[in-house]
């Protein structure tokens, strides 16, 4: 069963092979003639279709509405997919400037994420992966690809915090890396004075740093405040290292600084050393972002990854019924039919029918654009 | 014939065909040509067909001074006898075919090779195949063991004027023939 166009499309590049081979022929028996002292002078046998009459008798199998998928189809929804990714990627952006704006955890890159670029960069590409979505012939496989395609790419912009549930390795707007203590509530307790090159070399001291904390061997030994910064700046002493910390920027005036952090030390041992119990679905499910953060374990923090993907979520549904009103309004209907000898001989009578199309010499000649022939 | 042909073998074969016969018809007037009108009845390497073959006759011409002479006159003989030389004007050609479709799993277009880079609108992805066939008869059933056809073609041919092509192709294996 195939498409009646398919089936003329066919015929007609069958009938221009057929001339091909013709003209192949008075090819090869021109070199024969200019070899030949007495036909070269003759003229080289060439023919022409003059016209050419084609009837053909077909079974209509079934007749069906199908999306056109022309150049005008793909321009629209280019277009239209341009507007989707404007809006979805401003969307994006203002979800992930939430977050950063409010958690602390990406407090130290604020300042320069998301910028203007980012946002252009998120639409390049997500503008690329719906369009390499569209399948005209199949919506719901164009939507499933939109959605993995974006849910896969998105993160790859977003920039990655390692935490658990007392430290946290944030990243910096100048690319370097810092450590911070977090307090049961998930926010910032106290940040190490040193700046990190590598993610890896602030995890060697943040699991370091967990382990003595763990086994109550960290000790505030020293207080001082710095005028200057307007913190407080404590040394812990953990095993045979001093990291020194920054704190108390929100309370400075703390009249007890030292018992202060000497507290924050001890719930953390507290917490680390408190047995692991499961997180109840409903908990799960109300604060995903706070969910199964692991005491001692580094796992990626999911605030931005929850937020975006909360935008696409919203914004797919659109996306999908966009591209199904453009497909809807350019649909058009196709004949299957058979045209196969002995089908049509076993096919009901009333599905047979006979289309007949003819061919002129001009339809073989190629015109210049004063419409004379060139050859 | 009971495997089924491409379509455009089965157009193509009768359209060579006139080609062909139109060519065949040349060479035996060129032969023709050779054998009458020259004296070699094989042609040198070098291309020498050897001495005109002439017809010579006599005749009482009557001279200025009122003098009949008897005269000999001397005329190849290709200029005095008819020389067989045809051409096809115009052909028709007719038949019937018994279209065989494939199924859409095994259809051999040309897009499923990866190398068509045209959108999937203009990609050719079905090649019909047929055999010749018996035309249908109204009221008729089919009693014989050939298929029934469900295709006709007609196709009228006309001589071409050479193409440009062509002509310069003879011109250029001329010039060369010469400059040798």
């Amino acid at each position: 069963m195939s498409q009646l166009n398919s089936i003329i499309a066919s015929i007609l590049s069958d009938i221009n092979e057929a001339k091909a081979k013709a003209d192949q022929t008075s090819s090869e028996l021109a070199r024969t003639y200019a070899a030949d002292k007495i036909l070269r002078y003759f003229p080289v046998p060439r023919i022409n279709i003059e016209n050419l009459e084609v009837e053909i008798k077909y079974a209509v199998n079934s007749v069906e509405e199908k999306p056109i998928d022309n150049a005008a189809t793909r321009k629209k929804v280019n277009d239209f997919i341009k507007t989707f990714t404007d809006e979805t990627a401003s969307s994006v952006k203002k979800a992930v400037e939430n977050v950063t704006k409010t958690n602390e955890l990406y407090e130290g890159i604020s300042k320069i994420y998301p910028s203007k670029e980012w946002e252009l960069s998120l639409k390049e590409k997500m503008s690329d992966i719906l369009v390499k979505s569209f399948k005209p012939n199949d919506p719901s496989k164009t939507k499933d690809l939109a959605a993995n395609g974006l849910r896969n790419a998105i993160p790859d912009l977003l920039p990655v915090v390692k935490r658990s549930s007392s430290m946290a390795i944030v990243p910096t707007d100048k690319g370097d890396f810092r450590l911070m203590g977090l307090d049961d509530q998930g926010k910032s307790e106290f940040l190490v004075d040193k700046e990190y090159d590598s993610e890896a070399e602030a995890l060697k001291d943040a699991k370091a740093l967990t382990s003595s904390l763990k086994s109550k061997k960290v000790e505030v030994t020293s207080v001082k405040k710095d005028e200057n910064k307007k913190v407080e700046i404590g040394a812990l002493k953990a095993g045979n290292r001093t990291f020194n910390v920054l704190f108390g920027g929100k309370s400075i005036n703390d009249p007890k600084p030292k018992a202060s952090l000497e507290k924050a030390i001890n719930i953390k041992a507290e917490v680390l050393n408190k047995p692991q119990r499961d997180v109840p679905n409903w908990l799960k499910a109300s604060k995903p972002a706070m969910a199964n953060i692991n005491p001692e374990k580094f796992e990626d923090d999911v605030s931005l990854k929850l937020a975006t993907e909360k935008v696409i979520n919203e914004r797919l549904p659109l996306f999908e019924q966009g591209i199904n009103d453009i497909m809807s309004k350019n649909m058009t209907t196709v004949l299957n039919v058979n045209v196969d000898g002995e089908a049509i001989k076993n096919a009901q009578p009333e599905t047979i029918s006979t289309i007949k199309f003819s061919l002129s010499a001009q339809d073989f000649t190629l015109l210049d654009d004063d419409q004379e022939p060139i050859l | 014939m009971i495997t089924p042909k491409y379509i455009s073998d089965l157009l193509g074969a009768p359209m060579a065909a006139v080609v062909q016969a139109e060519a065949i018809a040349a060479k035996a007037t060129a032969e023709f040509i050779q054998e009458v009108g020259f004296s070699k009845s094989e042609v040198n390497e070098d291309g020498n067909f050897g001495t005109v073959r002439n017809v010579t006759f006599s005749y009482n011409r009557i001279e200025a001074d009122g003098q009949t002479r008897m005269t000999n006159i001397s005329v190849p003989l290709l200029t005095v006898i008819p020389i067989p030389s045809l051409k096809v004007a115009e052909a028709e050609i007719e038949f019937d075919l018994a279209l065989s479709q494939p199924n859409s799993s095994t259809e051999g277009g040309e897009s499923s090779s990866g190398k068509d880079r045209r959108s999937p609108f203009l990609s050719r992805s079905l090649r019909l195949k047929a055999i010749i066939g018996k035309k249908a008869q109204e009221g008729k059933a089919n009693t014989t063991n050939s298929a029934t056809a469900n295709m006709n073609v007609k196709i009228r041919l006309a001589q071409a004027e050479p193409t440009i092509g062509m002509v310069q192709l003879l011109n250029i294996l001329d010039n060369a023939d010469k400059e040798n």
